[in-house]
C-alpha cells in the first residue's frame, strides 16, 4: 500500500483555510466572552483591598502568632465565609482563628457590616481594645488582660 | 519585578536540561526546533526548581536557603549534563523536510492573532481580578504564603485551620512561593499572574511548534488555533489554579515522549519525558494518574527502553510518592462501592457530555474543528502513532471514574471539576489527534524551461 502522508490541491487548501478562519472566529468569540466576564466581575470579594488594608499593621504581629477574627455577619453565610477566607489570605502566613475557637489570641481583626459601625464598642463588648481603625469598618484589636 | 525575574531565572535553569536531553535534536527547521526547546524549558525549569526547593524546605532548610540551593543545584547539574552530552546531538540530520504548502501563512496568521487575543483577554481578567478565582486565594496562593517561611510551611498541609485541599500536592504553591521569596513582597499578585500566564501561553505554543516539527507547520498552527477556540483554556488560565501548570506538564511530557519515539526511543528524550511526568504527578493527583498511564503505554511501546523514562522520572517521583505517604493529611479515600450506584455514574456522564458541549462556541467548537480537519485532510495511511492519543483518552476515563467513586460528602466536585479537568486533557488530546492527520501539501509547480531557445527546440522536437 503506498504511503499516504499528505493531502494536496484544492482539498488541502479548502480544509486549511476553512478550519483556520472558523477557529480564529472561535478565538474571537472566546475573547468577547472573556472580556465581558472581566468587565462584569472585578474582585467581587475585595480580596486585594483587604490585603492592602491589613498590610501596614501586619509587621506588628509575628508570623507564627495566631490572629483572632470576629464579624457581625450571620454564621454560615457565603459573605461571612468569604470574609473569613480573604482575611486569612491577607494575614497569611499567620493563622486566622474564628471567634468560636477555643484558642483566644492576643491580636484580633474585627470586620463589621455597617458603614458607620462603632468599632471601639464592638471590641469592648468582646473584651478587646481597638488598636487601629483600618477603614471600611475593619479594626485591629488587642485582647485585654495579658 | 524580582518575583517575575525569579520565574524567568527558573525558565533559564530548565534550558540546559532540555538541551542535554537532545529531545529536539535532528528536527528541522532548526530555528523552530530551538523555539520548541526553549518552550520545553519552561515547564521543566519552573516545576523542577519549585519541586526541589519544597523538598529542601521539608528537609529543614530555611525558605530562602531552600530556594537558592535548589536553583544552584539544578543550574549546575543542567549545565554539566549539557556539556557532557553536547556532542551527542551531532548525529546526521535525518528529519525529512517539512512538506511545502504555500498557504501555511493563513493558519500561522490565525494562530498568531488568536494568541494575541488570548494574552489580551488574560490581562483584561487579571486587571480586575489580580487575586485570581476563589480557590486561588482561599487555597493555592494561601498555601504558597505558608511556604515562604520555614516556621509556617507545615500550615500548608494542616486542615485543622479550615484550609481547603490541604492534601493536594504543593508544586504549584511552591512555584508561587519561590517567586515571593525572591521578590521579598509576600502576596505580590504579579508572581502568580505571571506564572499562570507563562504556563497557559506555553500550552498552545508547545502544541503548535511540536506539531509543526513532527508533522508540518500548517498542521501545527492549525492545531494551535483550534486549541485557542476551546473555552476551558480561556476560563481557567487567569484563575491561578494548579490545573493549567499540570496541563502544561502533561502536554510537555507527551510531546517529549513522541519526540523520543521519532529517534527510536532515544534515552535522553525519554528521561526528560519521565521527569516532566513525575513533576506533573507532584503537582496534582490527575498528574499521578497520567504518570501511571504514560508509564504503562511506554512499556508497551518501547519495551526495555522505557527504563530510561523511569530513570528520568525517579528524582521527582520520590517527591510525588513521599508527599502523600509521609506529609499530606489523610482524607476520605475513594469509595469503590459507589460503582454500583449507576445513577451517580449517569450524573457523571451527563456532566461530562455537558462539559464536552461547552468546550467551545458553535460553530468554532474544537471537536467540530478537529473532525472537519480530519475529514478534509484525511487520516494518514499507514496509520500514524495511536499511543499518544490513548494516554489522554484514558486520563479522561480515569477522571470520570474518580468522580464516580468520590465520596458523596464532596459530591459537588462532579459539578465543578470537569471544566478544570478539561484544561488538563484538551491540549494532549488535540496534539495526539492532529499527529494522525495528513499534512497539506502544494502540488509541485511545472518546471519552467530554462530559456526560450530551449523551449523552441523542445516544440520543434515535439512536432
Amino acid at each position: 500500500m503506498p504511503s499516504q502522508d499528505h493531502t494536496t490541491g484544492a482539498r488541502a487548501l479548502a480544509g486549511v483555510a476553512a478550519v483556520a478562519v472558523v477557529a480564529l472566529f472561535g478565538a474571537l468569540q472566546q475573547y468577547g466572552l472573556s472580556d465581558q466576564y472581566a468587565s462584569q466581575f472585578r474582585d467581587p470579594f475585595h480580596v486585594m483591598a483587604q490585603q492592602e488594608r491589613l498590610q501596614p499593621v501586619l509587621a506588628r504581629i509575628p508570623v507564627t502568632e495566631k490572629v483572632g477574627y470576629f464579624s457581625d455577619l450571620p454564621a454560615g453565610d457565603l459573605a461571612e465565609q468569604a470574609a473569613f477566607a480573604y482575611t486569612q489570605y491577607a494575614i497569611a502566613p499567620r493563622v486566622l482563628v474564628p471567634w468560636t475557637a477555643k484558642v483566644k489570641p492576643v491580636w484580633w481583626i474585627g470586620a463589621l457590616s455597617a458603614n458607620d459601625a462603632n468599632l471601639a464598642a464592638a471590641g469592648r463588648d468582646r473584651g478587646m481594645v481597638l488598636v487601629e481603625n483600618l477603614g471600611n469598618s475593619v479594626g485591629l484589636y488587642r485582647r485585654e488582660g495579658r | 519585578m524580582m518575583g517575575i525575574a525569579a520565574l524567568l531565572l527558573a525558565w533559564a535553569i530548565g534550558w540546559p536540561w532540555v538541551r542535554a536531553s537532545q529531545a529536539c535534536g535532528g528536527l528541522r527547521p532548526r530555528w523552530m526546533a530551538w523555539i520548541l526547546e526553549t518552550l520545553l524549558a519552561l515547564p521543566v525549569g519552573l516545576a523542577a526548581t519549585a519541586a526541589l526547593s519544597f523538598a529542601l524546605l521539608w528537609a529543614g532548610l530555611g525558605a530562602p536557603a531552600a530556594v537558592h540551593t535548589a536553583d544552584g543545584l539544578l543550574a549546575v547539574c543542567g549545565i554539566v549534563g549539557w556539556v557532557l552530552r553536547r556532542n551527542a546531538g551531532n548525529e546526521p540530520d535525518e528529519a525529512p523536510e517539512p512538506p511545502a504548502f504555500k498557504w501555511t501563512w493563513l493558519p500561522a496568521l490565525a494562530f498568531g492573532v488568536g494568541l494575541l487575543l488570548f494574552v489580551a483577554a488574560f490581562f483584561a481578567f487579571t486587571n480586575g481580578n489580580p487575586q485570581g478565582n476563589w480557590d486561588a486565594w482561599s487555597s493555592w496562593n494561601l498555601r504558597a504564603k505558608f511556604l515562604t517561611d520555614a516556621s509556617t510551611w507545615r500550615l500548608a498541609i494542616t486542615p485543622e485551620n479550615g484550609l481547603a485541599n490541604a492534601d493536594a500536592p504543593l508544586l504549584w504553591p511552591s512555584v508561587v512561593a519561590r517567586g515571593w521569596v525572591y521578590g521579598g513582597v509576600l502576596g505580590d499578585p504579579c508572581v502568580p499572574i505571571f506564572a499562570s500566564l507563562l504556563f497557559s501561553v506555553a500550552i498552545p505554543l508547545l502544541a503548535g511548534f511540536a506539531l509543526a516539527l513532527l508533522r508540518a507547520p500548517a498542521l501545527g498552527w492549525l492545531g494551535g488555533v483550534i486549541l485557542l477556540a476551546s473555552t476551558p483554556l480561556w476560563r481557567q488560565a487567569p484563575g491561578q489554579y494548579a490545573d493549567t501548570p499540570v496541563g502544561c506538564l502533561i502536554l510537555a511530557s507527551l510531546i517529549v515522549a513522541a519526540l523520543a519515539e521519532r529517534k527510536n526511543w532515544d534515552p535522553g528524550a525519554l528521561a526528560l519525558s519521565g521527569l516532566l511526568a513525575a513533576l506533573a504527578a507532584s503537582a496534582k493527583n490527575e498528574g499521578a494518574v497520567f504518570f501511571v498511564l504514560l508509564a504503562g503505554t511506554l512499556v508497551w511501546q518501547a519495551r526495555g527502553k522505557a527504563a530510561a523514562w523511569l530513570g528520568g522520572s525517579l528524582p521527582a517521583l520520590l517527591l510525588a510518592i513521599g508527599f502523600p505517604l509521609f506529609l499530606a493529611p489523610k482524607t476520605a479515600g475513594l469509595s469503590f462501592g459507589l460503582l454500583a450506584d449507576l445513577g451517580r455514574g449517569g450524573v457523571v456522564l451527563r456532566n461530562f457530555l455537558d462539559s464536552l458541549i461547552q468546550l467551545g462556541e458553535f460553530p468554532a467548537h474544537p471537536v467540530l474543528l478537529f473532525a472537519a480537519l480530519a475529514f478534509v485532510l484525511k487520516l494518514r495511511s499507514p496509520r500514524g502513532p495511536w499511543w499518544p492519543l490513548i494516554v489522554p483518552a484514558l486520563l479522561v476515563l480515569a477522571d470520570l471514574i474518580v468522580l464516580w467513586i468520590t465520596p458523596p460528602t464532596i459530591g459537588w466536585q462532579i459539578d465543578t471539576a470537569l471544566d478544570r479537568k478539561m484544561v488538563q486533557v484538551i491540549a494532549p488530546l488535540l496534539f495526539a489527534g492532529v499527529l494522525l492527520v495528513r499534512a497539506p501539501e502544494s502540488l509541485p509547480e511545472p518546471a519552467e524551461p530554462q530559456d526560450r531557445s530551449e523551449a523552441r527546440s523542445r516544440r520543434r522536437k515535439q512536432r
